[in-house]
């Protein structure tokens, strides 16, 4: 029986073959899915096409094994007994469960990815980019919300509004003026000396002003590329190191001192060559998770930052985070959390000079192909740190200065091969700028 | 958009598979053809404009050719036109496919030998343009060689042409493979539908559990630079870039074979299991498979092949390794590393190749040392950075070196050895072979459907990156 039905089916396929070779219209229809009406349908074609259109046996030769390959591509079965009891039952849905499962799985996720989008807080361009689940399932995304729908928090946001607009109003106009603006910050801060305000023009191409009250962060001016991000304000603003009368130090210096950090604290772990500093570094290190986490006391140690700082009393304790949560939460958010691991610290150290330094610029390339993980984004998040500094043992230091291209202010593309990280070669200069940083 | 996107798999997949079950199957072309254009203008709709002017001269050209042809048959004329259009139409897609992708190479490397100043070309690389021009080459000469006989319709020629999941990067798909699909669509059986839905699920698991996960290994390395890497790392990183572009390129494949599965189409298969090889002229001929055959049928074979004097086939595998290098990618690198597949290919056709075959270890332990070399020579695409990375394979010391010990090799083995471990075993054919044996078996099923999710989970927690060979 089985034997009888392949035979014809084979026919039947071959005739059809034939007819398409011949360009005749075709019925779109299933081959054969149903044998009982097959067999009739091949008797009647059988006899005509093969008169028409093929002459020799070799054609319906080549024919057949064309079809015995089709089979088997079709199905990739080669056993065709087997091909045929999966053609009956081809459309079962026993047989493609998985699919079901993906399917569904897509369906849903896509279908609350559009509620989402559309009833949540959530605006549109970011949930078509990365469907909104995302926060979903990790729940640790901390996109700000808009201002206007929180009504409890009205104020609080008006009066930050109003800050930055005055800040950032000041920036700018400070910009042009400032020649000015020195003077009365030498009336009531701290003095910049001869040496350092060298040092400040040489890094900065101008003399650092103050801001409002506080007279101890001193700023230049900075010009943001996109400013329009959630993720950050825009300070019109660039920090400078705090100002103080830094010492020329060596090695030795830093016997007593912890370096607290991420990737790149990593990368100066093992190529600064200080043997005698303690560092505490891990990979993807954030502000938030900076005290509690697990991380790397050594090569082969682990440890975490609070339970070593009361284990020991340092000098110096130097902080490196930020760069990989500039896309979670807002520049406050990120101060605040700053603010209070400082605290802790401080708590924990009470003699400990506190050194906060600033998240090293990324090169111009990668900076301008990323919306959120951009340059002025670090900027806004330094000057929202430097802010903590108080200049007699809280300290801002800013990296920066030690590697930055001349035109661009920046990380030079040469040196770097991932846009964020210093090849190994260049972390001498970081070295010999923290050397040239003492206090 | 790219397969391993989430943009991909729950906006655009859903959709476009919904829209494709739902309409009757007569019109399946119109969805498919409609969806490609989506899927690929997403990415830069003019490319698609570019992508829409290539369909209509090839198969323009391609009709006359038919046509010129069937006109001498019919009329016994012996004087025929296929040949000039044959010959337009490659000038035609070569001419693009320099222009969008070489010009610049070009230009710049006259202006520095001339010391003058060129015009510069800034517009990028149209997504899969390697990939189509290939396609649509095929499909030219493949008419010419009157493999089909019967005049295609343009809808089936386009339909074809831009679908979509072979359009970004391969497989390089001929209209024979895909042809019985397209002019007689009929409805998917369900098994299909399950063997699809197998294979994406390998492919994103390969492309997001393993190539973007082990690719922060070579990663490390070349952020560091040549400069503060000992030999051992700079061979662990070489090992981690071949397990990346395998896994990435091998799970994109999967992907796109798996997705056409699900529409009822069967591509061709692009991997088999490459680094189980021997030798380099068995691993070309398992990796990438169906660019190799492009080159074998469409460039070896109408330059003679191995049936001509020495001294040309000698020419003809040469230009075969070079014209592979240079597809790569726009840069010298990609030279220099279709001269070493050149080189290895040589001296492996005139003795090395019968004792590696026949060896048991030996071909293995061949293998494991020049596939990372090789690749080192595809990823650096810097000439200093590179000869720098040589000398540190073979541990030479560089002036400006600040390598201390094997410290960097120990962290990277300490963070990488489960995860490279894990490579090699889905390296060799048996993780595979038991997928396609056991997957009718629900428990499977169940796991394959955790490894969706998972990969789905990962996805969204680090923002993905695109395949590598998106770049080509």
């Amino acid at each position: 029986m089985n034997k009888r039905i392949k035979k014809k089916r084979e026919k039947n396929r071959i005739n059809e073959y034939a007819e398409l070779l011949r360009g005749v219209e075709v019925s779109t229809e299933e081959p054969v899915s149903e044998e009982i009406f097959a067999e009739e349908a091949v008797l009647e074609e059988a006899e005509e096409p093969v008169e028409l259109a093929l002459e020799a046996a070799e054609i319906e030769e080549i024919l057949l094994e064309d079809l015995r390959k089709k089979n088997a591509k079709d199905l990739d079965y080669a056993n065709e007994d087997e091909a045929i009891k999966i053609k009956k039952n081809r459309h079962r849905a026993q047989n493609c469960i998985l699919f079901i499962g993906v399917g569904l799985t897509m369906l849903a996720m896509m279908i609350y990815g559009f509620a989402e989008a559309w009833f949540g807080p959530y605006t549109f361009d970011i949930a078509l980019d990365r469907p909104v689940f995302v926060s979903f399932l990790l729940g640790e995304i901390d996109i700000p919300e808009l201002e206007t729908e929180q009504e409890s928090e009205v104020d609080y946001a008006l009066e930050l509004m109003a800050e930055e607009e005055m800040s950032s109003e000041e920036g700018t106009s400070l910009e042009e003026s400032e020649a000015t603006e020195p003077e009365t910050t030498e009336e009531e801060g701290p003095i910049i000396s001869d040496k350092l305000a060298a040092e400040y023009l040489e890094y900065y191409g101008e003399v650092p002003f103050t801001i409002g009250d506080d007279v101890i962060t001193h700023y230049v001016s900075w010009n943001d590329n996109k400013s329009h991000s959630m993720y950050y304000t825009s300070p019109g603003v660039r920090a400078v190191s705090s100002v103080y009368d830094y010492k020329q130090v060596d090695e030795s210096y830093f016997d007593n001192s912890v370096i607290i950090g991420d990737s790149r604290i990593e990368g100066l772990h093992e190529y600064s060559g200080w043997s005698n500093a303690t560092f505490l570094y891990k990979r993807g290190l954030t502000v938030y998770a900076m005290m509690s986490k697990e991380v790397q006391l050594d090569r082969s140690r682990r440890s975490t930052v609070l339970q070593t700082l009361s284990e020991r009393q340092f000098e110096n304790v130097y902080i490196m985070v930020g760069i990989n949560e500039l896309g979670g939460g807002t520049d406050e958010k990120f101060a605040e959390q700053y603010r209070e691991n400082i605290e802790k610290i401080r708590e924990l150290q009470p003699n400990a000079r506190i050194i906060i330094m600033s998240i090293m610029f990324e090169t111009r390339e990668y900076s301008d192909s990323k919306p959120v993980y951009n340059n002025d984004n670090v900027n806004a998040k330094n000057v929202a740190i430097a802010k903590l500094a108080n200049g007699e043992d809280i300290f801002y230091l800013d990296v920066n200065p030690c590697i930055a291209d001349p035109e661009t202010g920046v990380m030079p593309e040469s040196y770097s091969f991932d846009g964020v990280h210093m090849k190994a070669q260049y972390y001498t200069y970081w070295v010999d700028y923290m050397y040239a940083h003492g206090y | 958009m790219n397969f391993s996107g989430l943009a991909f798999i729950f906006h655009f997949l859903p959709l476009f598979l919904i829209a494709y079950y739902i309409i009757p199957k007569r019109y399946r072309n119109i969805i498919l053809l409609s969806g490609s254009i989506v899927f690929y203008s997403i990415g830069n709709p003019y490319y698609m404009i570019l992508l829409a002017i290539s369909v209509l001269i090839n198969y323009l050209l391609a009709d006359r050719i038919y046509v010129a042809q069937y006109k001498k048959e019919i009329n016994g004329s012996a004087k025929s036109y296929s040949k000039a259009w044959l010959f337009l139409a490659l000038i035609y897609d070569m001419g693009m496919l320099f222009v969008f992708k070489y010009l610049g190479f070009v230009l710049d490397n006259i202006g520095l030998i001339s010391g003058r100043e060129m015009p510069v070309f800034k517009w990028g690389l149209p997504l899969g343009i390697s990939f189509y021009t290939f396609q649509m080459i095929s499909f030219v000469v493949d008419v010419y060689r009157k493999r089909y006989d019967r005049r295609i319709h343009l809808y089936h020629f386009a339909t074809y042409a831009i679908m979509f999941p072979q359009i970004a990067s391969g497989p390089i798909t001929r209209y024979e493979d895909v042809r019985d699909r397209i002019e007689t669509p009929a409805s998917v059986p369900a098994i299909m539908l399950e063997k699809g839905t197998v294979y994406f699920i390998c492919g994103l698991g390969y492309k997001v559990l393993l190539a973007d996960k082990i690719t922060s290994l070579w990663n490390d390395v070349r952020t560091v630079g040549p400069l503060g890497i000992d030999v051992a790392s700079a061979w662990l990183g070489a090992w981690g870039y071949s397990m990346q572009i395998y896994f990435d390129f091998f799970g994109y494949s999967l992907m796109a074979i798996g997705v056409a599965m699900m529409l009822g189409f069967k591509l061709p298969d692009n991997f088999d299991d490459p680094y189980t090889s021997k030798s380099m002229t068995e691993f070309w001929r398992r990796w990438h498979m169906t660019l190799g055959k492009w080159f074998k049928d469409y460039l070896y074979i109408p330059l003679g092949g191995n049936r001509c004097s020495f001294p040309r086939m000698i020419l003809n595998i040469f230009l075969v390794w070079m014209f592979t290098g240079i597809w790569h990618g726009a840069s010298w690198n990609f030279l220099i590393w279709g001269m070493f597949l050149f080189a290895i290919m040589f001296v492996e056709k005139m003795w090395l190749y019968k004792y590696l075959d026949k060896s048991k270890i030996i071909g293995h332990i061949y293998m494991v040392i020049l596939i990372p070399v090789s690749w080192a020579i595809f990823s650096i695409t810097d000439m200093t950075e590179l000869s720098h990375f040589f000398l540190r394979l073979i541990n030479v010391p560089i002036e400006g070196m600040v390598v201390s010990g094997m410290n960097k090799f120990l962290s990277l083995l300490s963070t990488y050895w489960w995860m490279l471990l894990v490579c090699i075993v889905f390296c060799t054919p048996y993780p595979m072979r038991l997928i396609k044996k056991f997957y009718k078996n629900v428990i499977v099923k169940l796991m394959l459907l955790v490894v969706f999710w998972y990969c789905v989970y990962q996805m969204a927690n680090s923002g993905n990156n695109p395949f590598i060979y998106f770049n080509f």
